[in-house]
């Protein structure tokens, strides 16, 4: 994505830099299970769609008025971009210069402040690239951070989306 | 949190012998499976459960890392068959251990959690087995450091599940 000289990430970044709170676990109500279930699918969604290059579904992640941004390693940012059209571009502005075969592993899903409308979902991901050339290489690491909103269709869809990076792409 | 004690970071065992878990008696899948719809929110949070204790140690948070254990929790573990680790009991000692890895390491690591099976054996006590794929990120480029498998046991105690025991199989040293 970027060149950067920058010597890094400090351990921790996410939270010392203040775009982590992550909170202590606290009981699921039963009847938001389903819930919870769909909006981790969202985020599943979310790197399944931009890795099979399926725009439609990708969008389809995002409220009309979303925004996304990211931070590499607590130093830069990239955005934000607002709004879901907005967002769509930027991403899929990528799979031109993309050749090879890329897989965002989506791992670590935990849930804070999860309310019947709204919830915070943070994940873990890997991206990792493969070509015949190098093979499967490993990318980068980071966090995602959503503000998922429950919408009047009754999906799960994200409202903000913070990509945390540990290592530039 | 996979990292060896002092006293063993000198030790480079043989590579594992394959199913390694298994075969020493580490790994044992002969347990109970999900029945009900309770049991799948059980799952649900004993899962998630697992994924702070890996978001805990790598965002440095001591305070979550306490909450992810019983107070007479234990944490033990193994190199490849061939080399046990140090055995840890109670939280506050557990914590205070992987909390010491932190001043040394100076990258952002991530401990990735994959395939993780729960067992929920009764309303108040639960198996779990989960891989790890743990990632180094440094001065910007990114390794994986290794690979292991755990065998948690949880306690719900006040509606939250806990570790009460926690064995970490590292297939390789580091």
């Amino acid at each position: 994505m970027t060149s950067h000289n920058q010597i890094g990430p400090e351990p921790a970044w996410g939270h010392s830099r203040g775009l982590l709170d992550i909170g202590h676990q606290v009981t699921l109500d039963s009847g938001r299970l389903a819930d919870r279930v769909a909006m981790i699918d969202c985020m599943y969604r979310y790197a399944w769609s931009f890795d099979e290059r399926q725009r439609e579904m990708l969008a389809e992640c995002f409220i009309e008025s979303a925004t996304w941004e990211a931070s590499l390693m607590g130093i830069e940012t990239i955005g934000p971009f607002v709004g879901r059209d907005a967002v769509v571009e930027f991403m899929t502005g990528f799979w031109a210069d993309q050749l090879d075969q890329r897989r965002h592993l989506i791992m670590n899903a935990i849930v804070d402040g999860q309310s019947v409308t709204e919830a915070t979902v943070m994940t873990y991901h890997l991206l990792v690239s493969t070509t015949v050339s190098e093979g499967v290489v490993p990318v980068t690491t980071g966090f995602y951070r959503a503000h998922m909103v429950m919408t009047p269709e009754s999906t799960w869809k994200i409202h903000s989306l913070l990509a945390g990076y540990d290592v530039p792409f | 949190m996979s990292g060896l004690p002092p006293e063993s970071r000198n030790v480079i065992p043989a590579s594992p012998s394959p199913g390694w878990g298994s075969a020493l008696g580490f790994l044992d899948f002969n347990v109970a499976r999900p029945e009900t719809q309770r049991d799948a929110l059980a799952i649900h949070e004993i899962t998630e459960r697992v994924y702070r204790y890996g978001w805990s140690f790598d965002e440095h948070r001591a305070d979550l890392l306490a909450d992810c254990f019983t107070l007479n929790a234990t944490w033990s573990g193994n190199i490849g068959g061939l080399e046990p680790l140090v055995v840890r009991q109670g939280r506050d000692g557990i914590v205070e251990w992987l909390c010491g890895f932190w001043a040394g390491q100076s990258d952002q690591r991530r401990h990735n959690m994959t395939s993780v099976s729960v067992a929920v054996e009764s309303d108040h006590r639960a198996v779990v087995h989960s891989s790890l794929l743990l990632t180094s990120a440094n001065n910007g480029s990114l390794a994986i450091v290794l690979t292991s498998f755990y065998r948690f046991k949880l306690e719900r105690a006040a509606d939250i599940w806990r570790i009460s025991s926690l064995f970490e199989g590292c297939d390789v040293a580091f």
